[in-house]
């Protein structure tokens, strides 16, 4: 299951950080997250390599993110993804979310979902 | 347009089974939504603990297109249609039937080197031919009592051939990613926001936190809770909701592969144009030194250069979708635009045909080169000459195995013009090349060569040789 995330309870103030990284430069990323009060966030690679690029979420609120790595033929990378919550006491909330994509052309997506604490 | 977007998600919304049967009781929540929207990425045990690892193992595997660009060696007889300059690094070895001295290792280096911008390299490249006595001194030298100490102190670096090659990456050349940059990253904005959105997603979410607090949730991964330990009536509405959401979450990656797949078609489709420049270093014993120009062009099927040429795409160059002030607007309008062209069905005929020819001109000189044995009376001057060749060469992807790894098929004519230098005859050189994917790192090329005249001979010997050879290719570890 490694192409779904979930994060629950997590305090208000926390920062969700992200980041990622190629092998070849023939790769490209876009982390698209929403929140329930209709905001949107969005990170494409420039702002995620090398990263990492955060965001605060507040409660009492849900944020779903997908994340969208898309690698071209030649030379195709093997691109690694991480995220992760940390509390606004700076330790890292749960355990954090790394995806590695094979060295193939193609698209690769996942999904996380936040929910803060009420 | 509309109607296209309508139908999948009226499917969606409606066409989906009854969710209670479809993730089972001693399914966890995890393995059901990956059952049902399976994951493309490589399998972690635990991947907060082994990201590193993984990094490490995928830098140092076949990190290699499984597009078969045969031969690198760019003097070779057995060329190739498509020359590489994606690669991080490759060696060729080959050797030849039917000739003497036609066994070589290339090596091939293609170096992101500064002041050049990202996208753009130079492929520096070292030929390392067995080295062959001069064919006049051989003649003479047979028989003699010093023949077998001169031939034995031939080394490797005695017929050295080194190159170097510019190709440029702009938005007509090259197949590099980074100049379409800008125009992939407004394919994607609009893939997600024109495909399904994750509410289903959403729903699990706030329904899973409201149970968070109970056992078998309390202090546990929710993906990793078994519905069997889940009460009722609670344990059906989430198996609903996971089934729900990752069939939406399925269909939206589908969307965004259907829109950013031609992309990657067409962009692998860019014509290439290299100019080279190539010394040949030779021992005097061999043969002469010299050095040429070389300038290729090579065009395969439909583009994204010929995106841009359309009156919709000229409008989406990077520096305006880049434009601040346009973007918003200009990104979508781009990736309609772009949609609208990669499913015409003339471009999607160009884009799959596998096609690809090349054409190229060469000005060379070589040296005079000068052979004098005293101890053995010996003295031979051969005059320097210069030659201007053109070349043709077509390829095709013939066969393509379920690991996508390719056949392809190569027919090369080129023609030598001595017309400078009246001792030598002009020639003409033909080659047949199949190659073949072993694996993602290893290819093996077969051709056959015929040529009119032995190379810088004047005599009238037609020759056949066969070609074959090993070529090794890594794209780790470069950016």
């Amino acid at each position: 299951m490694n192409n779904v995330k979930i994060w629950l309870n997590v305090p208000d103030g926390s920062t969700f950080e992200a980041s990622g990284s190629g092998t070849t430069d023939n790769w490209d990323i876009l982390v698209d997250v929403d929140s329930d009060t209709g905001e949107e966030t969005e990170w494409s690679r420039h702002d995620l390599d090398p990263g990492p690029a955060t965001m605060t979420v507040h409660s009492p609120h849900t944020y779903t993110g997908r994340i969208d790595i898309e690698v071209t033929e030649d030379s195709p990378a093997s691109v690694t993804f991480n995220a992760k919550i940390i509390r606004p006491n700076g330790t890292v909330h749960q355990t954090p979310f790394t995806i590695t994509t094979p060295a193939t052309a193609g698209s690769y997506l996942a999904t996380v979902g936040i929910v803060t604490e009420e | 347009m509309r109607s296209r977007m309508i139908v999948p998600l009226f499917l969606l919304t409606f066409a989906v089974p009854s969710f209670a049967q479809v993730c089972g009781n001693d399914e966890t929540i995890g393995d059901c939504f990956e059952r049902l929207n399976p994951s493309k990425f490589t399998p972690t045990e635990n991947a907060a603990n082994t990201a590193r690892e993984n990094a490490v193992v995928d830098a140092t595997k076949s990190q290699v297109a499984k597009t078969n660009t045969g031969v690198p060696t760019l003097n070779s007889p057995i060329n190739t249609a498509l020359r590489d300059f994606l690669s991080l690094f490759s060696a060729t070895v080959t050797s030849s039937k039917l000739t003497d001295n036609s066994n070589a290792l290339t090596l091939d280096w293609n170096a992101a080197l500064p002041p050049l911008s990202s996208g753009n390299v130079i492929k520096f490249q070292s030929v390392f031919n067995k080295p062959q006595l001069d064919a006049t001194l051989k003649e003479q030298l047979t028989g003699k009592s010093d023949f077998e100490s001169i031939n034995g102190s031939l080394d490797d670096l005695d017929d050295v051939q080194l190159s170097a090659t510019y190709a440029p990456t702009t938005l007509s050349l090259g197949r590099a990613l980074e100049p379409h940059r800008s125009l992939l990253e407004a394919i994607m904005r609009a893939a997600h926001s024109t495909g399904p959105k994750p509410v289903k997603f959403a729903a699990l979410l706030q329904l899973l936190q409201t149970v968070q607090d109970q056992a078998p949730f309390k202090d546990a991964d929710p993906l990793g809770v078994e519905f069997g330990k889940v009460p009722e009536p609670i344990r059906t509405q989430i198996q609903q909701l996971v089934a729900a959401s990752a069939l939406q979450e399925k269909a939206a990656a589908d969307f965004v592969r259907s829109r950013v797949d031609p992309f990657r078609k067409l962009l692998s489709n860019q014509p290439q144009l290299y100019a080279s420049a190539i010394a040949n270093i030779r021992r005097n014993l061999v043969g002469a030194s010299g050095g040429s120009l070389k300038i290729t062009y090579e065009r395969g099927g439909t583009s994204l250069k010929d995106f841009y040429a359309t009156p919709g795409g000229r409008e989406c160059t990077p520096a305006a979708i880049r434009d601040t002030a346009a973007r918003a607007d200009l990104t979508t309008t781009c990736a309609t635009r772009f949609h609208g062209f990669a499913t015409e069905a003339s471009t999607m005929v160009g884009a799959a045909a596998t096609g690809r020819w090349s054409i190229a001109a060469e000005y060379g000189r070589t040296n005079t080169n000068i052979i004098n044995l005293t101890n053995d009376n010996i003295t031979i001057r051969t005059p320097g000459s210069h030659k201007a060749s053109g070349s043709l060469v077509y390829g095709a992807v013939l066969t393509r195995d379920e690991q996508n790894r390719e056949g392809r098929f190569d027919v090369n004519v080129s023609y030598e013009n001595y017309t400078k230098t009246p001792n030598l005859t002009n020639r003409v050189i033909a080659s047949v090349v199949y190659s073949q994917k072993l694996t993602d790192a290893l290819t093996l090329p077969l051709g056959f060569v015929y040529a009119s005249h032995a190379v810088d001979l004047p005599a009238n010997d037609k020759q056949v040789s066969v070609h074959f050879g090993l070529v090794y290719k890594i794209t780790s570890g470069g950016k």
